[in-house]
């Protein structure tokens, strides 16, 4: 019976209504997530764009709707392998960028 | 390389350049360019000065214009420092003054201020030219939003959040309480190259399998994504007070000071004491070195942010692997920030106490805060409303089962 399913998740929905109740009170009361999203109102320009895309395969019959890892969308998290030279600070040369394996470009 | 005027050429020995903005400043008195009196006082919501002698009002000296600050950034190289985010060699907050009128030593306590008035001749002594404790900054934004503004901000914000708020908090509420503070900040200016390397999917087709209708499958072209670029950065702002810059929800609520940013800071006048006025203000005690990592990593995420644009096609998405930055030049600016702050102490469950802001932007009245609630009125409702749903649920299942089973 269809009716009776309903009802059962229900239930289970309840406590669930509950803690998103709790939680959408609190995130307005407290602000914890509040920040200033420099991101997108600092002045940032770009320019000189090299690029390139390299077909490497095809992926076939998977069940998830995005790369796996997909982090475009979150540019505050930082990438598996980070490097900074800051040649505004100790003047040296420019040293070459690294592919991503690590490897001199 | 373009040329920056009033810089002295690169030259490989080169450790990082100094821009002056007290180059035109003495400690001391500082006096009415007409009558020479030293009462002076800032002119609210503008960039004037106004002598409470004769007067006389003029109008403070644009940073921005003064200084070339919007100009050359994409041909900075190396570490471009103006004077008053110099690192700080001296952590004392006291400086000593000689009266320039009657020459009296004067102390100066620059954790609470700039200004003080001379014991002997009443006049007033000004802390303009930079010291190196870090109290004097190279610029400062004044206050626009006025104290009345600030206060219906802050009761508007309250207004929205009264129904849960913890009685403590309700009962001590006084709107006399809010008050303008000069916040230091640092102002970054940065010329960059980024490199992003990783992967990237172009959606071919979505289909089912036969007898499974519930299941949605993917095929997709897989590509090895590259993008490098050079990333011009104008005015960046970061905290520069190590109070401010901890910022961490679960032990304060700094974050929502932070959240208020913004602020213009193209229109900032150089440093004078006067523009002060009756405001307090904290003290800059983060050096550069200390704000690297974070500037680092923000222009990072300004990278990863503006390649956005240049990926769009890969419609399920892009993974970098591996972000790199070439940082090849950046500028500094020690600034004050003109805020107002409301706060309340809450003692915690734990016993522990939480200081709770509400921050309005003093130049366009944007509003954060952070308001104590009471958990158990809160947990109240929520356990009704969940309870409830729960419960008429359950008595609807078994009044269709009576009837199932009756039927
Ligand atoms: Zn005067
Ligand atoms: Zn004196």
């Amino acid at each position: 019976m269809e009716i009776v399913g309903f009802l059962v998740m229900l239930i289970v929905i309840g406590p669930i209504i509950g803690f998103a109740v709790y939680f959408h009170y609190r995130a307005k009361y407290r602000n914890a997530d509040a920040r200033y999203n420099f991101e997108h109102t600092t002045d940032a320009v770009l320019a000189n764009l090299s690029y390139a895309d390299d077909y490497v395969g095809e992926v076939r019959g998977v069940k998830a709707p995005w790369i796996a890892g997909r982090n475009d969308h979150t540019p505050t998290v930082r990438a598996h392998f980070v490097k900074v030279h800051a040649i505004d600070v100790d003047h040296a040369d420019p040293p070459p960028l690294l592919t991503a394996d690590g490897n001199p470009a | 390389m373009g040329s920056m005027p009033g810089f002295e050429p690169e030259t490989p020995a080169f450790r990082g350049k100094v821009l002056d903005t007290s180059a035109n400043k003495t400690n001391g008195l500082n006096r009415c360019p007409s009558c020479g009196s030293t009462e002076i006082s800032p002119v609210y919501g503008t960039y004037d000065l106004v002598c409470g002698h004769c007067r006389q009002s003029w109008t403070g000296t644009s940073l921005e214009v003064e200084q070339g600050l919007g100009e050359g950034i994409h041909a900075l190289k190396g570490r471009v420092t103006a004077s008053g985010a110099a690192r700080i060699t001296d952590t004392s907050t006291l400086v000593t003054l000689k009266c320039g009128g009657c020459g009296a030593e004067v102390v100066i306590n620059t954790a609470t201020g700039h200004q003080r008035r001379c014991h002997w001749c009443r006049q007033t002594l000004s802390l303009d030219a930079q010291v190196p404790n870090g109290a004097v900054p190279d610029g400062i934004l004044p206050f626009y939003v006025s104290w009345e503004q600030a206060v219906g901000h802050v009761k508007q914000f309250l207004a929205k959040r009264s129904y849960f708020a913890s009685d403590d908090f309700k009962r001590n509420f006084i709107p006399h309480n809010v008050v303008g503070v000069y916040l230091p900040y640092l102002v970054v200016d940065g010329n960059i190259r980024a490199r992003l390397d990783g992967h990237g999917e172009i959606l071919k087709k979505t289909y089912k399998k036969l007898f499974d209708d519930k299941t949605v499958y993917y095929d997709a072209n897989a590509y090895r994504v590259y993008r490098e670029f050079d990333l011009v950065v104008d005015d960046l702002i970061v905290e520069s007070s190590s109070h401010r810059a901890a910022i961490d929800p679960l032990v304060n609520t700094n974050n929502v000071v932070n959240a208020i940013l913004p602020f213009d800071v193209k229109n900032m006048v150089a440093f004078e004491s006067n523009f002060i006025g009756e405001f307090t203000s904290e003290k800059r005690d983060l050096d550069i070195e200390h704000a690297l990592e974070r500037v680092q990593g923000k222009f990072m995420t300004l990278a990863r942010q503006k390649v956005v644009e240049h990926i769009g096609h890969y419609n399920r998405g892009v993974r970098w692997d591996a972000e790199q930055l070439v940082v090849h030049g950046t500028r500094w600016v020690s600034v004050y920030l003109p805020v107002w702050l409301y706060s309340h102490y809450e003692r915690q469950p734990d016993g522990k106490w939480m200081l709770h802001y509400i921050a309005v932007n003093g130049r366009n009245g944007q509003t954060m805060g952070s308001v104590p609630f009471q958990k158990s009125k809160l947990l109240g409702l929520a356990l009704v409303i969940g309870g409830s749903t729960g419960a008429a649920a359950l008595l609807l299942l078994v009044v269709a089962l009576l009837v199932a089973a009756t039927g």
